[in-house]
């Protein structure tokens, strides 16, 4: 009985090796990524392929984990990373880390004529300029969307996106 | 016949089971696949800042043991303290409630691992709280100590508390020996709340009402301005005994809690600027009012011209305690990050005596005395740099702090003669004014060698103006030696310099000996010429060892089991003396001096070891509908040993009482059963205590007293989003601890006598409370 209680113990503990580990912010950050781009109307594109470009990579291996075979739009998802903003080519999502306020001013005017969603987890980001903006408070994601800028882009957000961020109208953005 | 072995093990496998299923049916294996609704409601990790310059992690990644309790954790309580608070939630961390004990009774001692509340460093928001300036001078724990008052930190503007389980002086300096707690301040996007609690104790009395507001204003570029105040008023609890002095025998003292006001605020603003600064402040002002008694003088031939029928003295405290931190940080565009932040702190304590007399001013004794006030305030500049490389983060600064203690004389009537009865005044000759100060220089710095193992490497130099220099090191590592089994160690050298409170307190005062007859002791600086006939000399520091080794295993993300061995070795801790009463001529001669029977100092008087283990078992799940249960069984064992003798003064002798407070005045293992459970509109909250046995010495014998069950209740209706009505009770099933011994006798001591229990109760000696809360939230 003895082994038995073991036997049963250990394997227990298996199973539960098998299983995921908690969802760090990073990893909610990420999917989030992909998730919103489903809640916006793209134009036509001639690609085979969902570009996502990721600037001065923070995290790891975890695009390509989470985006490895997935799709967004009935496109097969593609990350690039790229280390300066003059590297960006023509991605549908581009997102940026946390940047000095200078070269976000730059990503931000750079991109500002281009079909490109900007999305990040920096402070501020989305009354500075940017399009969407990824934080958490009390453990909880939440997502900041700067209307003007996704207006000027004619980029079509879905109000079921809408209904569960905080949007920033044109009136109160910069 | 079917063997109970058998149901055990089949109901171990069910629950397991049932554990593992229900956790597996909660995730998908890739977040992507979920609804963004589901991700927007999915929990991340809890972050804990404490432990490291280098940055916030996850706290179950922490290369040291750390604990996290959360607002949302704290708001399922009914509890209106943070010292409380923390004692629900953390065992091993103690609040005895002692009465009749002086300014003890109105500044709670708390105490983390059986050690000294000197040895618990407190940051507020990561910065250095400063500590109260009342030493505590009375048989309780802690004596001869100065310690952080918890009860100046407002409930409702706390985020998180984070609490090490290690010692960090290598990383904060000073006190950092036990542990660590750094309270972190709400910040963006809370709702502004009005909260409102009243209760009362099952026999009646310690009516407790509090009102609380939060606000919260949002700044720009994600800025904010918390502001928070609170108001708080309990009354006076009676456990005291028979006085068995009195004829007929009657209830005079008065044992329990001091009838208290207090009004709380909190400040925590973030100013960022448009261009990567941001101006923050964060701060707290505390005014508290208090009134406890010491014991009755019954009727005499010195108290008959002013109380023919004897009269119970009531010592107030009037408590101003303030703090201000301001700073400024940024990043500049190669990716340091800097920030640099003043932090001013003041602790005035005002102690006064009502209903009382001098005996040696006979008639013509006033009745009420200003005794004295104590002052405390401390200083802090520090400027910060951190940068982070692809496997190497580097931190460092330095700090500047500067302390000043300041003990004010009371009236003339307070302390000549005799005293005033209840609380003798501060003399002219205890005045002090002293200040000192400290420069550091550190580093915190941390390697990932690979994804699974990483070493940290703290080193800090000190040197204050009073004792000397000190450097200290800490090195720490993890290794996640499987997926989900994370294993981590840690060593480091730390130090506790001697408060200033420690060097220059002083005081005469009056006390009842064993017979109750009165006698004028005296309390010395331990470099006074008293001290130094009895062995005394200028303090010097604490130093410490510290060794941790345990690891983290993640069944899932919402099961973890985590258990962390420590050690401690404190050489050189500082102690009151036992009063000593003088045994060769030069001794008696100068206690003759000073016209006094008895003398007592501080010392740095033994080397104590202490060793634990630490153990936390979690357990979370979500259900659909708006139902969830979390559970969790916190276990904690210590052992405090004295394990040498500096001083030719002090030995297990003629030290037996305070040598046995440092060793079993506190419980040495304790046990935390947590369950919450929310069905759609309900939440309940249940927190099943145990606090192990413990010891006092009195007249030189020790009495132990049995272990002490609690049971914390809350059942929380949540009638909208903005509207919360709750009921509960804390000590539902109204446990007392152990009385004294029958063996004790005495008038003032003793199970029959006017204090019944024990002053190091864990748990105070209130018995079951009773309460009713709202929160409204707009």
């Amino acid at each position: 009985m003895k082994y038995n209680y073991i036997f049963y113990v250990f394997l227990c503990i298996i199973i539960t090796l098998t299983l995921n580990a908690y969802k760090s912010e990073d990893e909610l950050t990420v999917a989030l990524v992909g998730k919103i781009a489903k809640f916006i109307e793209w134009p036509e594109k001639s690609e085979k392929h969902f570009q996502i470009t990721v600037l001065k990579n923070p995290f790891g291996d975890l695009f390509e984990k989470t985006y490895a075979n997935r799709k967004i739009k009935n496109q097969k998802v593609a990350i690039t990373y790229i280390e300066k903003i003059e590297d960006l080519g023509n991605p549908r999502i581009f997102f940026v880390p946390k940047v000095p306020s200078n070269d976000l001013k730059k990503i931000i005017d750079y991109t500002v004529n281009k079909k490109i969603l900007l999305i990040s987890n920096a402070r501020a980001f989305a009354e500075k300029g940017g399009a969407i903006q990824v934080y958490f408070t009390s453990q909880k994601p939440r997502l900041k969307i700067n209307l003007e800028r996704t207006n000027k882009q004619e980029f079509e957000i879905k109000s079921s996106l809408l209904r569960i961020a905080e949007v920033l109208r044109p009136e109160n953005g910069e | 016949m079917i063997d109970s072995k058998h149901i055990y093990n089949l109901i171990l496998i069910i629950l397991l089971s049932l554990t593992t299923q229900l956790s597996a049916s909660n995730e998908s294996e890739n977040l992507f696949d979920q609804s963004l609704e589901d991700l927007m409601a999915m929990e991340s990790e809890l972050k804990a800042e404490v432990g490291s310059r280098v940055g916030a992690r996850n706290f179950l990644n922490s290369r040291t043991p750390v604990d996290v309790i959360t607002h949302q954790e704290i708001a399922k309580t009914g509890l209106t303290s943070l010292a409380q608070v923390i004692r629900y939630f953390v065992p091993g961390f103690n609040l005895p409630e002692p009465a009749i004990a002086d300014g003890t009774d109105h500044v709670r001692v708390i105490s983390f691992r059986g050690m000294s509340p000197d040895q618990i460093l407190v940051l507020l928001n990561g910065k250095r709280l400063h500590v109260s300036s009342l030493l505590h001078s009375n048989s309780t724990i802690g004596r001869g100590s100065s310690g952080v008052d918890l009860d100046t930190i407002n409930l409702e503007s706390i985020e998180k508390i984070e609490i090490l389980r290690d010692g960090a002086a290598a990383q904060y300096g000073s006190d950092a020996i036990s542990g660590v707690i750094n309270i972190i301040l709400k910040g963006i996007s809370d709702d502004h709340t009005v909260k409102t609690h009243a209760g009362i104790h099952s026999k009646g009395d310690g009516e407790t009402f509090k009102t609380s507001i939060f606000t919260n204003y949002p700044l720009k570029y994600d800025g904010f301005a918390n502001l928070s105040l609170s108001v708080q008023q309990e009354e006076r609890t009676q456990r005291a005994g028979l006085d068995k002095r009195l004829t007929p025998k009657r209830v005079e003292s008065y044992y329990g809690q001091p009838n208290t006001k207090s009004l709380e605020t909190m400040l925590n603003i973030e100013a960022p600027t448009g261009n990567d600064l941001i101006f923050y402040s964060h701060g707290l002002s505390n005014f508290r009012q208090s009134q406890s008694s010491a014991f009755f003088r019954p009727p005499s031939t010195d108290s008959s011209p002013l109380f023919p029928n004897g009269f119970l003295p009531l010592i107030e405290a009037d408590i101003f305690d303030f703090s201000l931190t301001g700073g400024v940080t940024g990043i500049l565009s190669n990716g340091v990050e800097w920030d640099i932040s003043n932090t001013y702190g003041k602790n005035i304590i005002k102690l006064s005596v009502d209903n009382s007399m001098n005996y040696s001013l006979g008639a013509n004794s006033p009745s009420s005395f200003e005794n004295g006030n104590f002052t405390f305030s401390q200083n802090t500049l520090h400027f910060d740099l951190k940068k982070g490389f692809k496997k190497l983060d580097l931190a460092g600064g330095l700090e500047y702090r500067y302390e000043q203690y300041e003990i004010e004389a009371g009236d003339f009537a307070s302390y000549t003669g005799n005293g005033s009865q209840g609380f003798s005044g501060y003399r002219p000759s205890n005045e002090v004014d002293e200040d000192r100060n400290s420069y550091a220089l550190y580093t915190n710095n941390t390697y990932q060698f690979t994804s699974d193992f990483a070493v940290e490497a703290a080193y800090r130099y000190e040197k204050f103006t009073d004792f000397g220099s000190t450097s200290n090191f800490k090195i720490a590592s993890d290794y996640r030696i499987l997926e989900k089994l994370l294993l981590r160690a840690s060593s480091s050298t730390g130090f506790r310099a001697p408060s200033l409170s420690q060097s220059y307190f002083s005081q005469i005062s009056s006390f009842a000996d064993t017979s109750g007859n009165l006698v004028d002791q005296g309390t010395f600086r331990p470099n006074h010429e008293v001290s130094q006939a009895f062995g005394g000399s200028s303090l010097k520091a604490e130093t410490s060892t510290h060794f941790t080794f345990g690891g983290v295993f993640e069944f899932n993300r919402n099961f973890t089991f985590m258990t962390d061995y420590f050690y401690v070795n404190v050489k050189d801790r500082i102690m009151l003396s036992d009063e000593r009463s003088g045994s060769t001529p030069e001794q008696l001669a100068i206690l003759d001096k000073y016209n006094i029977s008895n003398v007592r100092f501080l010392t740095n008087a033994v080397d104590t070891e202490t060793h634990g283990i630490d153990l936390r078992l979690n357990y979370k799940h979500d259900f659909k509908n708006q139902k969830s249960i979390e559970f969790g069984i916190w276990q904690h064992f210590n052992q405090n040993r004295v394990v040498g003798f500096n001083q030719s003064s002090v030995s297990p002798e003629n030290s037996f009482e305070q040598i046995d407070r440092l060793e079993r005045g506190l419980p040495q293992s304790s046990t935390k059963f947590l369950f919450h459970f929310k069905i759609q509109k309900l939440d309940y909250t249940l927190n099943l205590s145990r606090y192990g046995n413990y010891q006092q010495v009195r007249d030189n014998v020790a009495y132990n007293f049995d272990p002490q069950w609690t049971l914390d209740t809350d059942l929380a209706y949540n009638w909208s989003q903005q509207f919360t009505i709750a009921v509960g009770a804390n000590n539902l099933l109204n446990s007392y601890p152990d009385k004294w011994s029958s063996t004790l006798t005495g008038d003032l001591y003793a199970h029959d006598g006017i204090i019944p229990y024990s002053r190091y109760a864990p748990n105070g000696v209130n018995g079951a409370y009773y309460y009713v809360r709202a929160i409204y939230s707009f």
